[in-house]
């Protein structure tokens, strides 16, 4: 468990209030705090000082201590904000925008069905929507267009071609930003940056992970492109009521002669999985996913633990690592452990897997941490109060040497990006959005609702009381667990989709027989060689170089 | 046993075959409609149970295409309000004109080939090769073409693209059509007075009426269900229904029992406009091939 | 006398004469036709123009410059040649004419005995035949994600073959094996295109004339050979026509097996479409896509011109 984090979080209570009297103790309102928060920035590393200086540099003014951000229910206080921080200079600069004529009537912003509920419906009860709190202090009007995730890089590389400037904010997954910002659809949002300080790398309000996240969401070729507003990592859950029953522990101790724990290691989640696999009672082993486009992650989290501290695609000079000794050990492992699952398990997405698990069908899986939000008693998903028995943790890994080596990751998740073919008096506003989105406050405000998928990211919102009621503790903890030492699926690159597909379709053959895993793996080393040498060896390579940063360097962050 | 009774027995025999043959077949059908009514915990997958009759029967899916949300029966996540209405109308011009223009274009086309060989012997074919480019490569300088016009997202837009791709199918049809008319009866017309055009206009087309019917219904139901040109050529202002289902999802997932709704909505046009002509179906497609 | 006026356009009308009615007809011909080449010039001309200057060159839209500057990259033939010894389209190819194939003779099997069966009278037939055309009015789209519910190891399908099938448990994988979701992608075509095959050929049953029809059973004609001898000779053209349509739609499958298995397992069901859409709209490869498509495109109209080609005769000589 971290405590870097926990002496500040601690001073917090639920109003928050209590909390700022302690930041200001802490730093002291002095012109050095002031001269920090002038040229700190939000590329700052350096902890406590940056946060304290936005806030202490709130006293010296009266018209910024004014609070802003949602209000009408009780505990509203923790998510608002005054002038001077990241979401208050997103506000005061949209309404200097909208002033000056350089804003429109109505912002045009793409997004996902399934995430437009967390912006457009109420939450809690008595409050209003994030829409609408944006509306009313900004004065400019959101309009969402609903964008189907599958077809998001179709779509986006079509207005690219086109030069297509109807949304002024695109909505994308991880995997397309490279595509997209060669394509010249994103907007690149250094200087924006710059001037505005978003908070992703703050200790409180940032990113979990900080630096690291930041990099792995926003950045490609070092430079910001998007702005990530979701948190798909994947955790691995088990069925508390199995794993702590005593006499399940004691018949397992008994076959495989090692004490029944949460799963840490790939090696015992297969003697686990094949423990609990019994089929004709209703309960499966092990249903993380194993279908096109959503299995291959399952891959991913086998491979990027079998080195110390990470197991990465490519080389430096791009050359594929996948096909070796490491790629092997995780796709016999993946292959191998497909057995413990549902027999349909190629075809079942997350809609099954959750239905399942509600129904007390399985006794582990990998899923986004939204399954805690969703197993709610009451719930249709959760009849049988799975959620209650739901046990959170990292992805388990493998012994490298003596040292443990856990690492989850990430695919999907949304970002959403300035488009560059939209009217470019009204880019600085369309970034302002995303600032204000995904800036500690607000986004702990977004991720809380349950009208919508979007997960669990910021710092800020591992310690909100909110956000813990509607997932649970388990999860925030688990998730600040998880994040810092998580590595990315294929992404900042271009080409990744590509990269993708050509790991997806041959795990498909691998999983389905028609392929063995070595075959497999050659496959897909030449695929990804041909793959680079399209878009050019030696640029690509400087891209993955870059796109390092974005991967943890602790091999172990559940230690 | 009498022929008269032989004759009972064996058009006994075909009804029931046909009625097993129909039940087979519309199996499917039957699963979309019940699907329908069905209340998110019926329809959701894995629960494990699959119901065959709807237990709860709701026309929760219903409303919510229109705006009125069930919490609960229909979906159990808070979740916008939706309205399939702007997209069903949409399909609804789009269809409709697109249908109008390729048989305008494709009648004309059809009687110019059947009567006189206009346009040179190659033109059947060439028309026909029109359907030969898999569509999903076609689209992609459609959609620059569009762009250029400035038809993206446009209805107009749409109906010019569906005229054109189901054109093929309304020349190939209707010329067997007019093969079968007798020169002699457009020849009569003119003797009398008629200018060709009259001709062809009086004498000639009324006698392909069931014809045109079964070809405007098969040519209705392609653009109807057209899909993927809606989805690359439309964007947020014309949006057909067929994209807009594929797309009903909430949080909690793809919303099946919507999406049976809305298709239930969508097949009844089509079955509806059948029944509607349906004297004229069976007569229809002879592809002029048979001598009368 | 009459001298003889070729014109390019008019050398296949029948009657050359000065006569002035042919004329005006030809005339009204030529009218009558120019919307349709109108449509064709703009919507088939450029599509190609454009395809094929695209799959000469190496251009993506992920390289941010416009289309038009496509001739940057220009490789010639390296398009094609890599499709051409590319495994994946070689097999995908045939692959999408055995399910071509497939579907196409079943449904003509299937559609013909249907007509047969509806040729004669029995209770409430019209009703029926209505019925029998709803699977080709569902969108496709639909019928993707019904199926792919249906035929889901624990769907509805297995339960009813559990119950008729001796023995009881029945678990076909039908979108897990790679065989199997073959079976299945050509299965819902079937499903949704019987329909079409069944209108036409019953069509084309009803069609002989009745007089013949009952002249051969007073001659004491059994019913198949009536069939054989008169019924089928007469619908040739049709059954042509028939097939050719429905195979050219066939070929380029696409909402079935990319909903029931995304062309899966692996690239089990994976049809020329489907692949095609992975290129075009999952990756950005549409240079490599539009020599695909064009290489697809000569095939077809290859086969499909020698196919029609009874056809052609048999209208030359009206």
């Amino acid at each position: 468990m971290d405590t870097e984090h926990n002496d500040l979080s601690q001073k917090k209570d639920k109003s928050g209030l209590i909390s700022r009297k302690s930041f200001l103790a802490v730093a002291g309102a002095t012109g050095l705090s002031a001269t920090l928060a002038a040229c700190g920035g939000s590329s700052s590393s350096s902890g406590s000082t940056e946060a304290a200086a936005t806030t202490a540099a709130v006293d010296t003014s009266t018209t910024s201590t004014a609070k802003m951000g949602p209000s009408g229910w009780d505990g509203a206080e923790v998510f608002q904000y005054t002038a001077d921080s990241a979401p208050g200079r997103a506000i005061e600069g949209a309404k200097a925008l909208k002033a000056s004529g350089n804003a429109p009537e109505v912002l045009v912003v793409g997004m996902y069905p399934g995430a437009i509920g967390n912006f457009t419906e109420p939450f809690p009860k008595g409050a209003k929507s994030v829409q609408q709190v944006w509306e009313e202090e900004t004065g400019i009007k959101i309009k969402f267009v609903p964008m189907d995730a599958g077809q998001t890089y179709a779509k986006n590389m079509q207005a690219a071609s086109r030069k297509d400037g109807a949304q002024n904010l695109v909505v994308l997954g991880m995997s397309e930003n490279g595509d997209l910002a060669n394509a010249g659809l994103l907007l690149d949002l250094t200087d924006m940056v710059d001037k505005y300080k978003p908070d992703w790398n703050d200790p409180v309000m940032g990113y979990v992970g900080g630096d690291t996240t930041t990099k792995l969401m926003n950045y490609y070729d070092g430079k910001p492109y998007a702005i990530g507003v979701d948190g798909d990592y994947q955790m691995w859950i088990s069925r508390s009521d199995l794993f702590e029953d005593p006499k399940e522990q004691k018949d397992f101790k008994a076959k495989y002669d090692y004490d029944l724990i949460y799963p840490e290691t790939w090696d015992q989640q297969r003697d686990m999985a094949e423990f609990f696999h019994r089929p004709d009672q209703g309960l499966l082993g092990s249903t993380d996913l194993r279908s096109p486009g959503w299995g291959w992650i399952n891959f991913v989290t086998r491979y990027v633990s079998t080195a110390n501290p990470a197991q990465f695609y490519w080389d430096d000079q791009m050359n594929p690592l996948i096909n070796s000794p490491e790629g092997l050990k995780a796709l016999n492992h993946l292959v191998e452990t497909t057995k413990f699952g549902s027999k349909d398990a190629l075809t079942w997405i997350w809609e099954e897997q959750y239905g399942n698990w509600g129904q007390r069908g399985a006794a582990m899986s990998s899923s986004f941490s939204n399954l805690t939000k969703f197993m709610k008693p009451g719930s249709p998903l959760d009849p049988k109060d799975s959620g209650s028995v739901t046990h959170g943790t990292n992805q388990p890994g493998w012994m490298v040497g003596d040292q443990l080596v856990r690492h989850s990751s990430l695919y999907f998740n949304a970002a959403v990006g300035v488009n560059a073919f939209g009217p470019s008096k009204y880019h600085e506003v369309s970034y302002l959005f995303g600032q204000w989105i995904s800036s500690g406050q607000i986004y702990t405000w977004i991720t809380a609702n349950p009208g919508g998928y979007e997960d669990i990211v910021k710092q800020y919102s591992l310690t909100n009381p909110l956000v813990e009621t509607s997932y649970t503790k388990n999860t925030t903890e688990t998730m600040g667990q998880i994040i810092p030492g998580s590595c990315p699926s294929i992404s900042s690159l271009r080409g990744a989709p590509d990269y993708i597909q050509s790991l997806d379709v041959n795990l498909q053959k691998a999983l389905s027989g028609q392929s063995s895993p070595q075959d497999t793996l050659a496959a897909i080393e030449s695929e990804w060689n041909a793959i680079t040498d399209k878009i050019g060896r030696e640029e690509q390579a400087r891209i993955w170089v870059a796109s390092k940063a974005g991967w943890a360097t602790n091999p172990n962050t559940s230690a | 046993m009498t022929a008269k009774k032989k004759a009972r027995i064996a058009m006994i025999a075909r009804f029931l075959i046909a009625i097993a043959v129909l039940v087979v077949m519309l199996f499917p059908v039957y699963w979309m409609v019940t699907m329908a009514f069905k209340p998110n915990v019926e329809w959701t997958p894995t629960t494990g149970e699959t119901f065959w009759i709807p237990q709860d029967w709701t026309t929760a899916n219903f409303t919510r295409l229109f705006g009125i949300q069930e919490d609960g029966a229909a979906s159990f996540l808070v979740s916008t309000p939706i309205d399939a209405m702007p997209s069903i109308w949409h399909s609804l011009i789009a269809s409709i004109g697109g249908t109008l223009l390729a048989l305008l274009a494709g009648v004309s086309t059809a009687y110019g080939i059947s009567r006189f060989k206009a346009g040179g012997g190659a033109l059947p074919f060439q028309i026909l090769q029109l359907r030969m480019f898999p569509p999903i490569a076609v689209i992609i300088p459609i959609l620059f073409l569009w762009t250029y016009l400035q038809l993206f997202d446009t209805l107009i837009g749409l109906i010019l693209i569906y005229g054109a791709v189901t054109f093929p199918f309304v020349v190939w049809l209707m010329r067997s059509f007019f093969d079968e008319i007798p020169r002699e009866i457009a020849e009569a017309a003119i003797v009398d007075g008629c200018t060709p055009f009259g001709a062809f206009r009086r004498a000639v087309l009324p006698l392909v009426r069931g014809g045109l019917a079964t070809t405007a219904l098969f040519v209705f139901i392609l653009n109807w269900s057209d899909f993927l040109i809606a989805l690359v050529l439309t964007d947020a202002n014309t949006q057909t229904a067929p994209v807009f289902l594929s797309q009903l999802r909430t949080a909690g997932g793809q919303e099946f029992g919507a999406q049976a709704a809305l298709a239930v909505i969508l097949v009844s046009l089509p079955v509806l406009i059948s029944i509607v002509i349906q004297k004229h179906l069976v007569r229809g497609l002879t592809f002029g091939a048979v001598k009368r | 006398m009459a001298v003889v006026e070729q014109t390019k356009d008019d050398q296949d009308v029948a009657p050359l004469s000065l006569d002035p009615q042919a004329a005006a007809g030809r005339r009204l011909g030529k009218m009558m036709v120019a919307p349709g080449q109108l449509l064709l010039l703009l919507l088939v001309l450029f599509p190609v123009i454009m395809e094929v200057y695209l799959s000469l060159t190496t251009w993506s839209p992920s390289g941010g410059t416009d289309w038009y500057l496509a001739y940057q990259d220009w490789t010639w033939f390296s398009n094609y040649w890599e499709g051409i010894t590319s495994r994946r389209f070689l097999e995908t190819i045939l692959r999408t004419g055995v399910i071509t194939v497939a579907a196409v003779s079943l449904e003509f099997v299937l559609g013909f005995c249907l007509a047969v069966l509806y040729a004669e009278r029995f209770p409430l037939k019209r009703v029926f035949t209505v019925f029998m055309l709803v699977p080709m009015m569902v969108v496709p789209a639909v019928s993707g994600f019904v199926f792919f519910l249906l035929l889901q190891s624990d769907g509805p399908v297995n339960s009813i073959l559990s119950l008729l099938w001796p023995g009881g448990d029945v678990s076909i994988p039908w979108l897990i094996d790679p065989t199997w979701a073959l079976i299945s992608v050509i299965l819902v075509d079937v499903w949704q295109w019987t329909p079409l095959m069944f209108l036409i050929l019953l069509s084309g049953i009803l069609a002989v004339p009745e007089d013949q029809m009952n002249a051969a059973g007073i001659l004491g004609a059994s019913w198949r050979f009536r069939l054989q001898t008169l019924v089928i000779p007469m619908m040739k053209p049709i059954i042509l026509i028939a097939l050719i349509i429905r195979s050219m739609e066939a070929f380029k499958l696409f909402d079935a097996a990319w909903l029931l298995t995304q062309g899966g397992p692996g690239e089990a069901s994976t049809t020329i479409s489907v692949l095609l859409y992975r290129q075009a709209f999952l990756s950005s490869q549409w240079s490599y896509v539009a020599a695909l498509a064009i290489i697809v495109m000569v095939a077809i109209s290859v086969i499909a011109s020698r196919a029609i080609r009874p056809l052609e005769a048999g209208q030359e000589s009206r």
